[in-house]
């Protein structure tokens, strides 16, 4: 078979029929910054909504896949745990940012060669107070710095805002974008956040609270970084053929590629120049069939050169893409409709794909009485469901992943 | 002088890395290039991600570069470096070796303010207490 025609085999043949975030009496959104439980509690938490909200037993579940860099539950202990005692798929990758993504595309693969008949894609993280991506527990700073940290650490070099902050800096004098340019990123965010019952932060901020912000790293304010929250997230990935018996509108997935890459030769490229035209093509859509775009936003400046490198805008242009209201859940291309990882929280990029799911499936879940049956006002101080959804475009950090999802 | 009393961490040399930390010692900077197809590659490897091959020589460099980013720290994560923030890292593209990016800091006492991604720069070695040098640079 030839590439074209395994990616026409496999668009839309399967779907993400639930979703689940880690909810309870004492943390309705499901994103804490202390959540008191272990993270399998909030793993199972997250698994039983997604179950409940596809309409099936979690005894069903015959595979699980997740993505990890420091603490997690494995995937056999959770099937364990949800009671799921035949199990058919386990897949349980090391990796970050670009894992969301991948970690679904592989549930997705496992689902369509017949591997999996429900398989869910979780990740699970007490992020903030529990193991914090980038610090080392208070004793443990190392006197020698050894393998590749030898040469970077020894400079006071160390964590993701850091290494991020570099390709920033690179951005803006190369190409004139500004702080303020990150601060309008920054605003939209807050913007849709405020919509969003799920959102840790949710009170809306202007482009002075985003320069008033202390800096952390320059040319990162605060307000350029993503949260760090203890969550889980999850869904349930069916075929669709199956996905239209169960409770809720399915959402399929057209198209995925990608995984983690050699870096670039400029770091300022992400890899949705290279993946973006690919995916697109392999799903059979256009750039402006896309409703929504969920790019991964650790910093702001990555997502806004996504922005540029699919095409909407050219490098060095997003702050005035931005400005012209291009990016809000009314312009030409929404972006980040629940606050993304820096409003509503981090679970590690997943809950950027659940949201576009809601956002498939017209059920944002928002201010307006109705959301839940897809009862949607449209009045923008309230809701935050994009208008006829029907395709959204995800990626994993960096853009060096990149899938399709669609209303199916 | 930068020492491993002082709290900061120093390099820890191993097989792969010592060249790199003797030439510096004797204020030269070296960097590992691939035998076979002349490739420079850093932090050292043990296999060419190029042509794979496992043999290895260290060429010294001219000890000039241009900044290709840089940063400002405010917040370490790491709590020995607290105490002299903010501080600048530098990103620098050495002369000869374009697919090679150090990180590294400005020397002591160099106007930081003057930092712009493309400013041109020229090692020099840091002597610590503890007998290794620590390549930083300076702005040309």
């Amino acid at each position: 078979m030839t590439h074209n025609t395994q990616a026409k085999a496999f668009r839309d043949a399967t779907s993400v029929v639930g979703i689940g975030y880690s909810r309870s009496k004492e943390c309705p959104g499901g994103f804490s910054r202390n959540s008191g439980e272990s993270v399998m509690t909030l793993i199972l938490r997250s698994a039983l909504e997604a179950c409940r909200d596809a309409g099936i037993d979690p005894a069903e579940l015959d595979g699980a896949a997740t993505y990890a860099l420091s603490d997690s539950a494995a995937p056999d202990a959770v099937l364990a745990g949800l009671g799921a005692n035949e199990i058919n798929y386990i897949s349980n990758l090391f990796g970050g940012g670009n894992y969301p993504v991948v970690t679904l595309m592989q549930a997705a693969h496992a689902v369509y060669t017949g591997v999996s008949k429900f398989c869910l894609v979780y990740r699970g993280m007490n992020g903030r107070s529990g193991s914090r991506i980038g610090h080392r527990p208070a004793g443990s700073e190392p006197v020698k710095a050894m393998g590749p940290e030898q040469f970077s650490t020894i400079y006071g070099f160390s964590g993701p805002p850091s290494r991020y902050a570099l390709t920033a800096r690179r951005y803006m004098d190369l190409f004139g974008v500004s702080s303020e340019d990150f601060g309008r990123w920054a605003v939209n965010s807050r913007s849709n956040a405020s919509k969003n019952p799920r959102a840790t932060m949710r009170t809306p901020i202007t482009v002075e609270d985003h320069q008033a912000s202390r800096i952390i790293v320059d040319p990162y304010h605060l307000l350029d970084c993503c949260l760090e929250t203890d969550v889980s997230c999850a869904m349930v990935v069916t075929t669709t053929e199956r996905a239209r018996d169960l409770k809720k509108p399915p959402v399929s997935i057209s198209a995925a590629v990608g995984g983690p890459t050699f870096p670039p030769d400029e770091i300022v490229d992400t890899g949705l120049r290279r993946l973006g035209p690919r995916v697109l093509a392999e799903a059979d859509v256009d750039r402006s069939d896309l409703s929504l775009f969920m790019p991964y936003d650790n910093f702001t400046d990555y997502p806004m050169r996504m922005v540029e490198d699919m095409g909407w805008c050219q490098r060095g242009e997003i702050g005035g893409f931005i400005a012209e209201g291009n990016v809000t859940l009314d312009g030409k291309i929404p972006v980040l409709t629940q606050g993304g990882l820096m409003s509503e929280g981090y679970a590690h990029g997943l809950n950027n794909l659940l949201e576009a799911v809601q956002q498939l499936r017209h059920e944002a879940e928002d201010l307006c009485p109705g959301w839940l049956k897809a009862a949607h006002t449209y009045d923008r101080d309230v809701c935050r469901q994009v208008r006829n959804a029907d395709v959204a475009l995800c990626t994993g950090v960096e853009g060096l992943s990149a899938m399709i999802l669609r209303r199916a | 002088m930068q020492s491993s009393s002082g709290g900061l961490p120093l390099p820890q040399a191993d097989e792969l890395t010592q060249p790199y930390w003797d030439a510096a010692t004797a204020h030269k900077l070296v960097l590992q290039r691939c035998s076979q197809c002349r490739l420079f590659r850093h932090p050292p490897a043990k296999i060419c991600a190029s042509c794979y091959s496992e043999e290895s020589e260290w060429a010294e460099v001219e000890g000039r570069g241009t900044v290709y980013s840089y940063v400002i720290v405010y917040q370490p994560l790491l709590p020995a470096f607290q105490s002299r923030a903010p501080y600048d890292v530098v990103q620098v593209t050495p002369d000869g070796a374009p697919n090679v990016r150090l990180i590294g800091n400005l020397a002591e006492g160099e106007p930081r303010e003057r930092l712009q991604v493309g400013s041109t720069v020229e090692v020099v070695f840091d002597d610590t207490s503890d007998g290794i040098s620590i390549p930083r640079w300076r702005l040309t």
